[in-house]
């Protein structure tokens, strides 16, 4: 019975904040002042550690400069409160301030690098240079000019004697203040578990498994990026503010390069995946940081570069994941989560009778003169092809075609250097990826493009949350994943299925999209015989209600799809034709038997 | 007028300082999209190698930054065998870390080593009289060494079968691979290349900065910076933002304040990398 | 992290402490010199041991100053004890190693604050740590002794500042380079508070001496490239530097303004130099010529300075000369030694009381005595240069120079007069 509760508590994510809670207000009456005073600074920390496993752990983006927020955080409760603290008695306010400080920063810079594409690599360097910039920036503000209301910057000093978190006047002693931060980091722990746990975290989880496919689905991802960037600097700088009430000063330090790998220390040791992980992380580290004085004397920076290699070399999951495996090997009733009982080998394809309630409207797609060049290459020319008018178009030719360069004009992953597109009878062209989706325009990848992280279910629901502007009705997740035979396996983790299966997989995500126009690169890729056989069937059932555009190289396949056939090569149009039309051609053959073809 | 000609030299030496400490990341990052956060500490080594052999009486300087070179090549071996290839395929955020960790160490085994006031050894002696100004011999050679060391890889990447294999294993390495490039054997020399590269940096600023172990921190923020802002041609990208960043603090420094100068080189990479979010190369066809 | 070692009262050392001991170089060395182990000694205690504390920075970047500062204290603490403790008691060091991390100073002085055992502090290092640790100490009543130079305001009732102030150090040194090399002036000064403040002292300083300020340039703490700095130095002529500049980046001020000629045309008088032993990093080439003045050298002669040093160098044999902050350690547990006595009881109110009546101590230094007005020492500044052997050499001595109660351009203390209850810190108004 308790271990009912305790694991229901576990799953909402509620466990850590009521245990965090109860530790806070049991714990002062009986701790020295001086561990009081270390544990409000750790937890100060792990609410920093936390802001980043939600925006690293759980979205994906590493950001190497949460520390700049935590820093903005603790400059603006500075300045806020030696402002306001003398008239108003109280620097809760301060609190807010600085989180919206933090918030405001972030969205800021977020805008910049989410909305210029900035990729992830040079997203790691370009937010750790933002931190060190703020390092030179602070740094610099030693001048008696630099003085916001009553607050000097101090430039390198800082800014020493801050009143500290209070209430009417009086400002919390070392345990009240212990009591406070610890009530502040479980309820930000409450509100990042829920968050998670949700739908909300369904699509965090998408965001961080597979961009690419999120964007074809229809979700903006730059927004979704921004959001949570900008949601995690807000943590960062409540957990920065509580650290400058904490400490009672605040100086540029909080900015420098040793802060900013601390924090990804933290979380790597904790557990990049795990909430509770950041607060363990920060506990582990910092408690070696104290002790490793004591171990090898005069040591701390070798101590603890050799914990991190350990833990990234050895232990890439960190301290709670590791834990938490352990722990289900010992007790798996009460760690793990209902798992589904072996899927039982389905060999049939069970068709139920309508894939959705209502038909959507079949969708028509044209590209008018459209042309792509890469630096000096011309990989397509000029070409202009219009789908739509029958259920079922398919596109062959060699490999350098332009096949998937043409796939990507049309989906938005590439921008055409001239032509212009139409979608249902309006200009495409320039608009986004996901705004394509919305419209109604689906693309299988080559290349099966799931969310390998997340399980089958995971992935459908995914797909059938994605925005979209027409109202049609969506199947449900049993339906899509009955369409193609993975309702057996609803609970595997995607990366477990076999090829044939993400295939699969992808086009079920496909059918939860429910989009008008549906764009297949290579469907039966990797796929055995009787794969195969099956997926052609489940293209011409989707062709009832949706128009398919297919690219194929499988003859066997195309013939079997017994579609029009347009055939690309060198960047433009060689033929049009039925596959007997096509296969009867001597050109046609040659290529595909590599010789030149006659000039 | 020598006013003119002492400005426009200074900058030099400041740019040239700039790529120096700035090459060995740009390599190891643009052919094997690693992060090296130990680059500061190559730095440093190569600084603490030249100032022992230089005052241990073993050799003339230019022989000991040779030296110095090769001797961080030596430790880039062991870091590279022991530490990135067994990461090789995980995520970039994994060998950021580890080689943040390994900077960590390497910091302290140098404060162990030397302490913190070790003996530095003096520059070249010798200055340039232009007008009212004297110029060091030695930061004038700073421009000069600098233009020969990116000739040289240039060549190198250009013209040596190493050189392409390197180039095709950053565009592809599943294709490199299949190709029968031997992609672990190209990375060690990667890696070990901007290592040799982080010494040398290292050991040519040694007469001319107080060498301690920390000295390689201060560099690597401009210098990460510069990788961003130089973009994908990693060689010609990393030579047009050093000479754009490092032109722009010298020469606001030179007019108004060091804190100016700083603050305008950050400006100018933000702006960059709004504008231009791949970098400078990002839109070259050229790919070194 | 938290040693306690040393006092017989509370008798045997924590298992981690002598783990610590057992490994390391320098802790062997430090066994085998036999000063920080006094576990063998034979108790005077009358009561118990009365409980102090350092904090310095004995790992990370600031090392280099805390390491040499936190060995003279637990050598003074020793010593003391050995001469018999304080009030016939033994004294218990807690040491503090604030890691070169300001949050630390912060988190220690709240500890310290909340242990009512612990009488009096010696301990940080720069300006800033000292800001994060002081208000917390003074407002809860712990008496603060800080032997740093510094850039004078500080301004409470219960801090003692030892070090040399801007006022003493610079008047020396401009009188000096008006008389020796000329009577323009150049001022080259890190860029946050402590340079701010002191290239004011200069200006003031100059202009009243009848010299001229013809350039003032302020750098930032992670510069190192100085090719602008000097271009402009050369445009400006002028017959002497005043170098505020400070830390291991700035050191390269000095190597790149001798590798381009200039130090032959040139003086550069400085009080930071050679604070962090920027005389070893350089060579003698180019630290030739540069002035600097403090309080404290090694090679001052005077009795208690050649025990200080050789006790120092015998427990300490790899550690580098000594500078002004490690004396002014040393110097501050003597004279709050003095002032517990005289008071006959370690309750703050009374040592401050004791302290302000000016016990005069003959240490390593020769005489101070502390200025009640300013809670500042009155104490001997001595010019001095860098020779051949790496070391200083003393060009002159200045005696019981006064400290100043002012703030330059802003506003005065008198910590026995209107600033009897004080606790503040008077900010410069440039």
């Amino acid at each position: 019975m308790a271990t009912d509760i305790v694991r229901a508590m576990a799953q909402r994510g509620l466990l850590w904040p009521v245990l965090l809670v109860g530790l806070a207000l049991v714990l002062p009456s009986w701790i020295s002042n001086a561990g009081a005073l270390k544990w409000t600074l750790w937890l100060c920390y792990g609410i920093l550690a936390l802001s980043l496993t939600l925006v690293w752990g759980v979205a994906g983006i590493f950001s190497f400069g949460q520390n700049a927020f935590f820093g903005i955080g603790a400059y603006a409760y500075a300045v806020a409160a030696l402002n306001f603290y003398p008239s108003t008695g109280e620097t809760l306010s301060a609190l807010l301030i600085a989180a919206c400080a933090a918030a405001l920063f972030a969205a800021a810079l977020g805008y910049v690098m989410f909305y210029g594409r900035v990729g992830d690599v040079y997203l790691a360097i370009v937010t750790l240079s933002f931190t060190l910039i703020l390092y030179t920036v602070m740094s610099s503000t030693a001048g008696p000019e630099f003085r916001i209301g009553v607050a000097q910057l101090g430039g390198f000093n800082g800014m020493p004697s801050l009143p500290g978190i209070a209430m009417g006047g009086t400002e919390l002693n070392i345990k009240a203040l212990f009591a406070f931060v610890a009530c502040a980091g479980a309820a930000l722990y409450a509100l990042v578990g829920f968050l998670v746990s949700g739908k909300y975290g369904e699509v965090l989880a998408g965001l961080r498994e597979n961009e690419t496919r999120m964007e074809l689905l229809g979700y903006d991802v730059r927004l979704l990026k921004l959001l949570i960037f900008t949601l995690s600097a807000a943590l960062a700088g409540v957990g920065g503010a509580l650290f400058a009430a904490w400490g009672t000063f605040v100086n540029p330090a909080v900015f420098s390069l040793p802060q900013a790998a601390l924090v990804a220390i933290w979380v790597m040791v904790g557990g990049r995946g795990s909430l509770a992980g950041a607060f363990v992380g920060v506990g582990t580290v910092q408690w070696v940081c104290d002790k490793a004085d004591a171990i090898i004397a005069q040591q701390t920076p070798l101590v603890l570069g050799v914990i991190l290699l350990i833990v990234v070399m050895v232990f890439p999951g960190g301290i709670v994941p590791t834990l938490r495996r352990l722990f289900q090997r010992i007790s798996p009733k009460l760690m793990s989560r209902t798992v589904a009982g072996a899927a039982s080998a389905n060999d049939h394809l069970t068709m139920p009778a309508a894939l959705v309630s209502t038909p959507s409207v079949r969708g028509t797609l044209a590209a008018r003169d459209v042309g792509k060049r890469f630096g000096g290459v011309t990989v397509l020319d000029a070409l202009s092809i219009e789908w739509g008018s029958e259920p079922i178009h398919i596109i062959v030719g060699p490999n350098g075609a332009g096949k998937s360069t043409l796939f990507k004009l049309l989906t938005g992953q590439l921008a055409a250097t001239r032509g212009s597109i139409e979608f249902n009878n309006t200009a495409i062209t320039h608009l986004p990826s996901f705004e394509r989706a919305r419209r109604g325009l689906g693309i299988k990848l080559q290349v099966p493009s799931v969310f390998l992280g997340l399980t089958v279910e995971q992935n459908v629901r995914i797909a059938r949350m994605a925005p979209r502007h027409n109202r049609s009705a969506k199947a449900s997740v049993e339906t899509v994943l009955a369409a193609v035979a993975l309702l057996p396996q609803r609970q595997t983790i995607a990366a477990n299925l076999s090829h044939g299966e993400q295939q699969w997989l992808e086009i079920a995500l496909l059918i939860a999209q429910n989009p008008s126009m549906m764009l297949f690169d290579e469907p039966a890729a990797g796929m055995t015989q009787e794969e195969r056989r099956k997926t052609v069937e489940l293209l011409r059932r989707l062709s009832e209600q949706h128009t398919i555009v297919v690219v194929e190289h499988d003859m066997a396949f195309v013939r079997a799809l017994a579609a029009p056939i347009v055939m690309l090569y060198q960047g433009g149009i060689f033929k049009r034709g039925s596959f007997d039309e096509l296969s009867a051609d001597a050109d046609v053959r040659a290529i595909y038997l590599g010789r030149k073809r006659a000039a | 007028m020598d006013t003119a000609v002492v400005v426009i030299l200074s900058a030099l030496t400041s740019i040239a300082i700039l790529l120096l400490t700035s090459l060995g990341l740009a390599v190891v990052f643009g052919l094997m999209r690693i992060v090296n956060m130990a680059h500061g500490e190559f730095l440093m080594i190569g600084a603490f190698a030249t100032t022992t052999l230089v005052r241990s009486g073993a050799m003339p300087l230019w022989m000991a930054v040779l030296s110095a070179a090769a001797f961080c090549a030596l430790i880039g071996v062991v870091v590279e065998v022991a530490f990135i290839r067994p990461l090789h395929g995980r995520r970039l955020i994994d060998t950021l870390l580890a080689t943040f960790g390994l900077s960590l160490v390497m910091y302290q085994i140098a404060v162990d080593i030397f302490g913190t006031a070790s003996p530095g050894i003096d520059a070249p002696p010798g200055w340039l009289q232009l007008g009212r100004y004297s110029v060091s011999y030695y930061s004038l050679a700073l421009p000069f060494i600098a233009v020969v060391v990116t000739l040289l890889l240039y060549l190198l990447f250009k013209s040596t079968r190493y050189g392409l294999l390197a180039r095709a294993a950053a565009q592809d390495a599943e294709m490199a691979s299949a190709l029968g490039v031997e992609v672990r054997r190209v990375n060690l020399y990667t890696f070990v290349l901007g290592c040799a590269l982080a010494g040398l940096g290292g050991a040519l600023l040694s007469p001319v900065v107080a060498v301690s172990p920390g000295v390689g921190q201060s560099y690597i923020g401009q210098a990460f910076m510069t990788v961003v802002t130089g973009g994908p041609a990693f060689l010609l990208g990393t030579l047009s933002a050093s000479a754009l960043l490092g032109g722009v603090a010298n020469v606001i420094s030179q007019f108004s304040t060091n804190m100016w100068g700083l603050t305008g080189l950050l400006l100018v990479a933000a702006v960059l990398v709004r504008v231009l979010p791949r970098g400078l190369s990002g839109n070259w066809s050229r790919q070194l | 992290m938290q040693i306690t070692n040393g006092g017989k009262g509370s008798g045997e050392i924590q298992p981690e402490s002598a783990d610590q001991f057992k490994s390391g170089r320098r802790n062997f060395l430090r066994v085998a010199g036999g000063l920080a182990f006094v576990r063998a000694m034979p108790s005077y205690a009358v009561g118990g041991p009365i409980h102090v504390a350092s904090m310095f920075d004995v790992t990370g970047g600031l090392s280099i100053y805390g390491l040499p500062e936190m060995n003279v204290s637990r050598m003074a603490i020793d010593h003391l004890n050995k001469s018999g403790g304080v009030l016939g008691r033994q004294l218990q060091l807690h040491e503090f190693d604030t890691q070169s991390k300001i949050e630390l100073y912060s988190r220690y002085a709240q500890e310290i604050s909340a242990n009512d055992d612990i009488a009096v502090v010696v301990g940080c290092i720069t300006g800033a740590s000292r800001e994060a640790a002081r208000p917390i100490l003074s407002k809860n009543g712990k008496l603060l002794f800080f032997p740093s130079v510094d850039e004078g305001g500080e301004c409470d009732k219960y801090t003692f500042m030892q070090g040399t102030d801007c006022l003493q150090m610079e008047t020396p040194l401009v009188n000096w380079a008006m008389k020796n090399a000329g009577k323009t002036f150049y001022v080259v000064a890190a860029d946050y508070v402590y340079g701010h403040v002191a290239t004011a002292w200069t200006k003031s300083l100059v202009e009243k001496a009848g010299g001229s300020i013809v350039g003032v340039e302020f750098i930032p703490l992670d510069v190192s490239d100085f090719g602008a700095t000097i271009r402009k130095i050369q445009t400006a002529k002028p017959a002497v530097i005043m170098s505020n500049l400070v830390g291991g980046n700035h050191a390269a001020f000095y190597r790149q303004f001798a590798a381009a000629g200039l130090n032959r045309s040139i003086r550069i008088v400085s009080p930071s130099f050679g604070l962090g032993n920027e005389q070893l990093v350089l060579t003698p080439e180019e630290t030739k010529g540069i002035v600097v003045a403090y309080s404290y050298f090694e090679s001052l002669d005077y009795p208690e300075n050649k025990a200080f040093v050789s006790n120092y160098h015998m427990a300490y044999p790899d550690a580098g000369p000594l500078m002004d902050l490690p004396a002014q350690v040393w110097i501050g547990w003597h004279q709050w030694k003095a002032a517990v006595e005289k008071a006959g009881s370690t309750d703050i109110d009374k040592v401050v009381n004791a302290m302000e009546t000016g016990i005069p101590f003959q240490g390593p230094s020769g005489k101070v005595v502390m200025d009640p007005i300013s809670h500042r020492n009155i104490q001997d500044v001595n010019l001095a240069t860098v020779n051949a052997k790496r070391e200083f050499e003393i060009l002159e001595t200045q005696r019981q120079v006064r400290p100043s109660a002012t703030v330059v351009g802003s506003d005065s203390c008198d910590l026995v007069g209107k600033d009897k209850n004080s606790h503040r810190m008077i900010l410069p108004k440039i």
